[in-house]
């Protein structure tokens, strides 16, 4: 046994060092991709075949590639396509020489349960998409191929310029300096702010004054309480959207933040959070709050929204398509909801808090025969996404592969900056009222959703309008908050020490069912005292420790 | 014995299906507890590193994890005794309606909540049980002051107990009434021609041969005492009533069934069967000594 695990780390050794010479051997894999095929080199790990050298240059024989599909219901393919047989994967074979065949085809849900059960099997498909957790387990089980010199070959460099914007995410798929899982990465910070929404028609009759500070909100809602019967500032039983105004109040419940003394401490059993629930407590005590938010879920906040009984609604980007659709056909044509920054409750500035939003790696099996292929396969979206216009694709060409984007899913690293490019484009050529500046499908969609609300208001265009919307839209409130720099990033980023994650949120429930007895009153202020001692007891001391060891020293 | 063996191999061949079944289902899987004590990574399979009862130690060291064991508990009790109490008596009340079509009527009217998904009942209940709900609005036009049914702590586990057994006395019903219709006519002839009147048969004859049915249900049900009804609890609480709402399988779902926590998830499971398992034989030794009934 000992014998057998000595040998296999001689071979580790011998591989690594094989792999890096061979890493420093390759030609400059930059831009062109053109380099010579067939590289004669035959000491790359786990007898891969011999590949040519660029990112996106075609193999000279057909590369057959097990990929695990994700079918999206949503996706409308042309006639006789599916996920099996589309766009993307026409593309794979004709640009790359890659065929793609499934491993398997299933739906979110299922599609990780399978990947649990490939885990369980010791049977990865040679590329597939998993989890954090699930990425983690696999490190753990050396079931994953180290990609760590292939990326450095193969990556594009748009690809990596996409890591560049999110280095911490990037480095979420590293294990030990490895690089095993290849983030995703999301749609960007910009889609992280999240506003305050306030009913444009009311604030409109009344004649009010966009809010700066906590103060005008406030006398904003007693206005609409008067005028409107609104029944309060939507709040809900998981205090989401209180949660969206704590940082007025230089609070940041939910997160990991630097605390004054040098530690990491949790953002919500810092002092701070207790100002900011006293002030919910007066605001439930005057009425501020609808006094059955205690149960009310986010449903019940858009049902009260969509029935005229709410005039501010801190929420996320989104809310434009889950209320702002049935306010448009039930209330009327001005009956939407304009977005402003959180207002302020201190001297101090608003800081936004931000999370990791890269949720999937790509990761390729410890048996892949040619991991490199699926780098390729990434790459290749990224091109198709932004190069391909230049280099003569058509149009027509281009949209046909992203009207079924999410067919790529498995491969592709998104963009982390494509909201906000959307957005100023798209922002751009409404100032300027002209289409033809519009370059991508996105653009296009967020460009004719505008006008059609505009123009008509248009109940399916509200959604878009609110988010990409020129003025008072979630994205023209969070765009100048990221050029400004006004975040605060959580100090967690992607990889959950193991403690948190065997909590669940059992430790923050405390808080919550806590928080809302305060609010509601049957606690007094000070007994947020007692709660952060229940807290710490209940594993958040433990929890701290290891968030220290692990993002203590960065 | 070779003999008998020999004479009865048919039989024994015809159970040889349910056995196995039991067998690979039931048995077989009995070995995946050993997952409870140990760190499970699903890569590594069984052969994951052993940590002992350190889930456990961690579980019963959660301030809030030993009131959802009371909370489970209470909940459960009162709802297998209500719905006793209920089905037994609308059992008999059906019984005595003459109308076969009055009787039927009211049998299915009562069955049909049963088919009912908690998920879409919590739906028509909130809305039901809101502040400005139905119900409370005739509450209030009674001059009943408002209940908040789903937001009191003290309100909300009788709301839980109260719906439950309205969803599912009517499963009960149908079963006490199969019951009642198997009980020998010739025994209330022998009670009315000693003078006994409805209430007497009902005490003297009806209930004594409807007891071994009740006390069989009631063993059954207390398997399932540490399931207070996720389904129905999950869709209707909040985190205003979790001090008595929250029980051991909503608890153990926040605990992150969801992010694939195996092990805790299996130490769970394996807590409630133990206790399961002792209420069961509690409660049948009981009715062995209180009702001299036995199933095995």
């Amino acid at each position: 046994m000992k014998k057998k695990k000595v040998l296999s780390l001689l071979m580790t050794a011998i591989l690594t060092m094989s792999l890096a010479a061979c890493g420093g051997k390759e030609p400059d894999a930059g831009s062109s991709g053109q380099s010579a095929a067939g590289n004669p080199d035959s000491s790359q790990a786990e007898g891969s075949q011999e590949s040519p050298g660029g990112p996106l240059t075609p193999y000279d024989e057909t590369v057959t590639l097990e990929v695990a599909l994700m079918i999206n219901s949503d996706l409308n393919y042309q006639e006789g396509d599916d996920i099996t047989n589309n766009p993307w994967i026409r593309g794979y074979k004709e640009k790359l020489n890659i065929e793609v065949v499934p491993a398997f085809t299933a739906e979110w849900d299922d599609y990780f349960t399978n990947i649990n059960l490939a885990i369980v099997d010791k049977n990865l498909p040679d590329v597939c998409m998993v989890q954090t957790t699930q990425l983690q387990q696999l490190i753990e089980a050396d079931m994953l191929y180290d990609l760590s010199e292939l990326y450095e070959t193969y990556a594009s460099d748009t690809i990596k310029s996409y890591m560049a914007m999110e280095p911490e995410s990037f480095d979420s798929g590293k294990s030990d300096g490895k690089l095993y899982g290849i983030a995703q990465l999301g749609v960007g910070p910009i889609a992280q702010i999240n506003p305050v929404w306030i009913r444009k028609d009311w604030k409109d009759a009344l004649g009010l004054e966009d809010p700066k500070t906590m103060e005008d909100l406030i006398a904003i809602e007693k206005a609409f309480q008067q005028e409107y019967g609104s029944t309060g500032i939507a709040a809900d039983q998981t205090l989401t959207t209180l949660k969206i105004l704590a940082p007025a109040w230089g609070a940041y419940p939910d997160i990991w933040i630097q605390e004054p003394g040098g530690q990491i401490g949790y953002g919500s059993i810092q002092p701070e959070m207790k100002t900011a629930l006293g002030e919910w407590a007066k605001w439930y005590q005057e009425g501020l709050i609808n006094n059955q938010f205690a149960t009310a879920n986010t449903e019940k906040l858009n049902e009260d929204a969509v029935n005229g009984k709410l005039g501010i609604f801190p929420f996320k980007n989104w809310l434009g398509w889950t209320a702002g659709t049935d306010m448009i056909s039930n209330l009327g044509r001005e009956a939407y909801l304009e977005a402003y920054a959180v207002p302020q409750a201190t001297s101090e500035k608003v800081l936004y808090p931000l999370n990791c939003d890269n949720y999937t790696y790509t990761v390729v099996s410890k048996n892949c025969k040619n991991p490199e292929a699926a780098l390729k396969c990434i790459n290749f979206f990224a091109y198709m996404e932004n190069e391909a216009a230049e280099d003569g694709i058509s149009q027509d060409e281009i949209l046909s592969y992203f009207n079924v984007e999410h067919a790529a899913q498995i491969m592709r690293v998104q963009d982390p900056d494509l909201d906000r490019s959307t957005f100023q484009a798209t922002a751009a050529a409404i100032a300027a009222n002209d289409e033809s500046m519009l370059e991508t499908r996105k653009q296009q969609q967020a460009y004719a959703d505008i006008v059609n609300f505009t123009n008509d208001g248009s109940p399916t265009a509200v959604g878009g309008y609110m988010l990409w919307g020129p003025e008072k839209s979630a994205y023209s409130v969070a765009d100048p908050i990221i050029t400004a720099g006004d975040v605060i990033k959580n100090k967690v980023w992607a990889v959950t020490p193991d403690v948190i994650n065997k909590a669940g949120s059992t430790l923050d429930d405390i808080l919550t069912e806590g928080f809302t007895k305060i609010i509601m009153g049957e606690e007094s202020l000070d007994y947020f005292d007692t709660l952060v001692e229940d807290w710490r007891t209940a594993g958040g001391d433990e929890a701290t420790q290891a968030v220290n060891d692990m993002y203590g020293n960065q | 014995m070779k003999k008998r063996f020999k004479r009865e191999w048919q039989m024994h061949l015809m159970l040889l299906p349910g056995v196995l079944l039991v067998l690979v289902f039931s048995y077989i899987p009995l070995y995946g507890l050993v997952i409870a004590f140990q760190d499970y990574n699903p890569g590594r399979g069984f052969s994951s590193p052993w940590v002992g009862l350190s889930h456990f130690r961690y579980l019963f060291s959660q301030p809030n994890f030993v009131r959802t064991i009371w909370n489970s508990l209470y909940i459960a009790i009162f709802k297998i005794l209500g719905g006793l109490l209920a089905s037994v008596t609308f059992a008999l009340l059906l019984n005595e309606i003459g109308n076969r079509f009055l009787k039927r009527l009211f049998q299915t009217l009562i069955y049909i909540p049963n088919f009912l998904s908690w998920v879409i009942l919590a739906g028509v209940m909130t809305d039901l049980l809101a502040g400005d709900g139905l119900v409370n609005r005739l509450l209030e036009s009674l001059g009943l002051g408002a209940v908040n049914f789903l937001g009191s702590p003290a309100v909300f586990p009788w709301t839980m107990i109260l719906s439950d057994i309205w969803k599912g006395f009517g499963f009960g019903t149908v079963v006490y009434l199969a019951a009642l219709t198997g009980i020998d006519p010739e025994l209330y002839e022998a009670a009315r021609i000693d003078g006994a009147g409805r209430m007497s048969q009902t005490r003297y004859v009806t209930l004594p041969m409807l007891a071994p049915t009740v006390i069989l249900m009631l063993v059954l049900s207390l398997g399932n005492v540490m399931n207070a009804g996720f389904d129905q609890i999950f869709n209707l609480y909040s985190p205003v009533v979790y001090r008595t709402g929250d029980i051991i399988d909503t608890y153990v779902y926040r605990l992150g069934i969801a992010q694939a926590q195996y092990s805790v998830g299996t130490a769970v499971g394996l807590f409630k069967s133990v206790i399961s398992l002792i209420m069961v034989t509690i409660s049948y030794l009981l009715a062995d000594k209180a009702a001299n009934y036995r199933i095995f």
